[in-house]
């Protein structure tokens, strides 16, 4: 019993980090309606950038954490103006556009390996004492972890429910047409949301890289599925259901490591699987919290 | 029917998103593309026994260059190249300088096939390949063995300890021999309680079995194995579940990422750090700069131990070697490691064979390649290959005995070795051996 309370508070810093990578995911998908393949490696830059303030600037790790977040904003605001935005014009296809932020992952990665070798990277954080909370372990960089998760999400439910732009996404995402006709500027609330999933990809990013104790550029790529999959399972363009989905993914697998190791992605998958199938649109297909309640 | 038109194009869309999403997350596992070099123009079968003249010749150099597994790709390269430098200054080949050309497999073993066709096809008078790596072979191996195209390489798999092509010859020892040196090392640094983790990936799997039994009858007890998926982002029940059965130490084998997170892990729950026994897969170039950093540089020092093949360091064969490592400008800690000596050897014994046999063919020269490195009766001993070439010409038979130390091939083409423990120096971020161990433990 105490083995199953233990995982599920390893599998709450899982969860933690793929709800942040998984909400951004989504919430760029569900206002721009773009598959972003690249989100992955904009979490790896912004690992790379706090990397550098951390380690060859000396700024604190809330600081670094801080500059890998903006890089993230930037880096995605940058992405979708410059490059996924003039093929839009053209009226790229949404497969060709897949294809695209596929080629930019792949040219973000290889820029980064260029300056950055193929090498390990750590933020050099000394060893932290554990922390024991009703049967669970934790380190103090382990709760920090889950608690910008908890506050970036309330933060970002605040934002929905209560603030014009909240609401004006929300709006855009349901209908982008109708929105621009009642007066809203869906351009700005565009970029708007890929700042903010930037920002949640940089969070996630420099919570990945910490947690792992080091990374390389390959890091963030390679939790994109995990990512995906968490998007998927709530629905993509749900942000709520990315939450509920990320929860589920991060529990689930850790709670499989008891029975098997090897059995991790394979039980958390399996769930996937068997929620597409029984609704195919995702778990909370039907409950999309972005469109709805528009108000002027 | 607008309903179901409706869905059909939301769940062609949503699975054709997944499915983009796991081929470029597969992509870009064996990414980090670059092109491979290749030295040849012209096609020609291994060797091309009919061509006449002095024309340059190949090695090709079959390895991930890119990836996660680039650091096999630029150790073999560089032995290659030192190698090469020092049979060239010798006059080369017969006449025939050796090049060596790069092919990259990417450490994926659907990629390595085409490239190995490619290889066979374009480069110009192959006589060796250098490689592959333990992930590729077993997709390539068959291509090089029709090809009849002789194959120098460093895999541990056991698998190909009953093989019989006489155009395989591996430098460094199975994985069932690494196995009883692990134990042996295991069990006399005074841990007879152990937790064993290795990833369950083929190169660790090879090990598992034969270490838990050398293990057994030395004495010790396996309290807790498991086999853990590599590249997870936590291992955190994992590292529960061991911690859980109170080992003295652990032993297994993990790649540089997985231990990195693992290890950091074990300190994080354990409060300190475990000793960690480990396979010759800490040696390799990418291990100890992840796991460093991980959990500190004086960690690794004072907590891993590597067991993987001895090497004397000393002598005139390693000072050769060493001077040539250092000619091509290659990175400092290659020099030290076994395995690219081993594999600088390689290519020095069979440029010997070809000298011996008077051909560049391999159905000619590949029974020579025991020949030049086994010692016995009237064999003169040679430590470089300007001295085998010299005394081969003048009429001796040779055992050349490289910078990794003797390299006695058995009727398997394998070149069993021993093995020794390594740890590593902080301060002068480098690995250090000890004595080596008993053969096979000394069961």
């Amino acid at each position: 019993m105490s083995q199953v309370v233990l995982s599920l508070g390893f599998g709450l810093v899982t969860a933690s980090i793929l709800a942040l990578g998984a909400v951004g995911f989504t919430l760029q998908f569900g206002v721009t309606n773009l598959f972003n393949l690249s989100f992955g490696e904009s979490m790896t830059v912004a690992a790379f950038v706090a990397y550098l303030a951390r380690v060859s600037f000396g700024w604190n790790m809330w600081l670094a954490m801080a500059a890998g977040g903006a890089a993230g904003m930037l880096l995605s605001l940058a992405i979708s103006r410059l490059v996924f935005l003039p093929f839009l014009r053209r009226g790229t296809s949404q497969f060709a556009m897949v294809m695209v932020t596929v080629a930019v992952s792949f040219i973000l990665k290889n820029v980064l390996q260029i300056f950055s070798g193929a090498n390990f990277y750590s933020y050099q954080l000394p060893p932290e004492s554990p922390v024991h909370i009703i049967g669970m372990t934790f380190d103090a960089r382990q709760l920090t972890i889950i608690g910008l998760a908890v506050v970036s999400l309330v933060g970002l439910h605040l934002l929905f429910k209560y603030t014009r732009l909240g609401k004006a996404m929300r709006a855009t995402s349901d209908d982008a047409a109708l929105a621009r006709s009642v007066g809203i500027p869906t351009s700005t609330v565009a970029s708007a949301a890929w700042l903010l999933s930037g920002l949640l990809a940089g969070l996630a990013g420099v919570a990945l890289a910490m947690d792992l104790g080091t990374f390389d550029t390959n890091t963030g790529g390679s939790f994109l599925l995990l990512i995906v999959a968490a998007a998927v399972f709530g629905s993509v363009g749900e942000p709520y259901g990315a939450v509920l989905g990320a929860l589920v993914i991060g529990l689930a697998s850790e709670l499989a490591a008891n029975v098997s190791p090897t059995l991790k992605d394979v039980v958390a998958f399996a769930i996937l699987v068997l929620v597409l199938l029984v609704r195919p649109e995702g778990l909370r297909a039907g409950r999309v919290q972005l469109r709805a309640e528009v108000t002027a | 029917m607008e309903v179901w038109a409706t869905m059909l194009n939301r769940h062609r869309w949503m699975a054709a998103c997944v499915a983009a999403t796991a081929a470029s997350i597969a992509m870009a596992g064996c990414s980090s593309s670059g092109s491979s070099t290749s030295g040849g123009s012209s096609a020609s079968a291994p060797g091309n026994p009919s061509a006449s003249g002095t024309f340059p010749v190949t090695a090709g150099v079959l390895h991930a260059f890119t990836g996660q597994n680039a650091f096999f790709g630029l150790n073999a390269q560089n032995a290659c190249l030192a190698a090469a430098s020092q049979i060239n200054a010798g006059g080369g080949i017969m006449g025939h300088p050796l090049t060596c050309s790069n092919f990259d497999t990417k450490g994926d073993p659907a990629d390595a096939v085409p490239v190995t066709n490619r290889m066979l096809v374009s480069a110009s008078h192959l006589v060796m390949v250098v490689g592959p790596d333990g992930s590729d072979i077993p997709s390539v191996l068959p291509v090089l063995e029709q090809a009849k195209a002789p194959e120098l390489n460093t895999v541990g798999d056991p698998r190909y300890d009953t093989q019989t092509s006489p155009y395989f010859w591996r430098l460094t020892p199975s994985d069932s021999t690494q196995a009883p040196a692990l134990a042996y090392a295991t069990y006399h640094q005074g841990y007879a309680k152990i937790a064993e983790i290795f990833t369950s990936d083929l190169s660790a799997q090879t090990t598992t079995t034969p270490f838990q039994s050398a293990y057994s009858k030395l004495g010790g007890t396996v309290v807790k194995a498991i086999n853990i998926a590599p590249g997870q982002a936590s291992y955190q029940t994992e590292v529960a579940a061991v911690l859980a059965t109170h080992p003295q130490a652990l032993v297994g084998e993990m790649d540089a990422r997985t231990a990195a997170t693992f290890l950091s892990e074990i300190r994080q729950q354990n409060g300190s750090m475990l000793p960690f026994v480990v396979t010759q897969r800490a040696l390799q170039g990418d291990w100890e700069p992840a796991v460093g950093p991980a959990i500190g540089d004086a960690t690794v020092g004072k907590y891993v131990t590597t067991i993987a093949p001895a090497l004397s360091a000393s002598g005139t064969a390693f000072t050769t070697f060493k001077a040539a490592m250092t000619a091509i400008k290659a990175n400092p800690f290659q020099s030290k490691n076994p395995f690219v000596a081993a594999t600088y050897d390689g290519v020095i014994a069979l440029a010997l064979a070809m000298d011996k046999a008077g051909s560049i063919d391999p159905a000619t020269f590949v029974v020579n390649v025991p020949k030049v490195t086994t010692p016995g009766a009237g064999a003169t001993e040679v430590t470089t290959y300007a001295d085998g070439v010299a005394a081969l010409k003048a009429g001796k038979e040779i055992d050349y005995v490289g910078a990794s130390g003797a390299m006695v091939f058995n009727s398997n083409g394998t070149a069993n070795r021993p093995y020794a423990p390594w740890t590593y120096n902080a301060d002068a971020h480098s690995w250090v051996m000890g004595a080596p161990l008993p053969v096979n433990a000394g069961l």
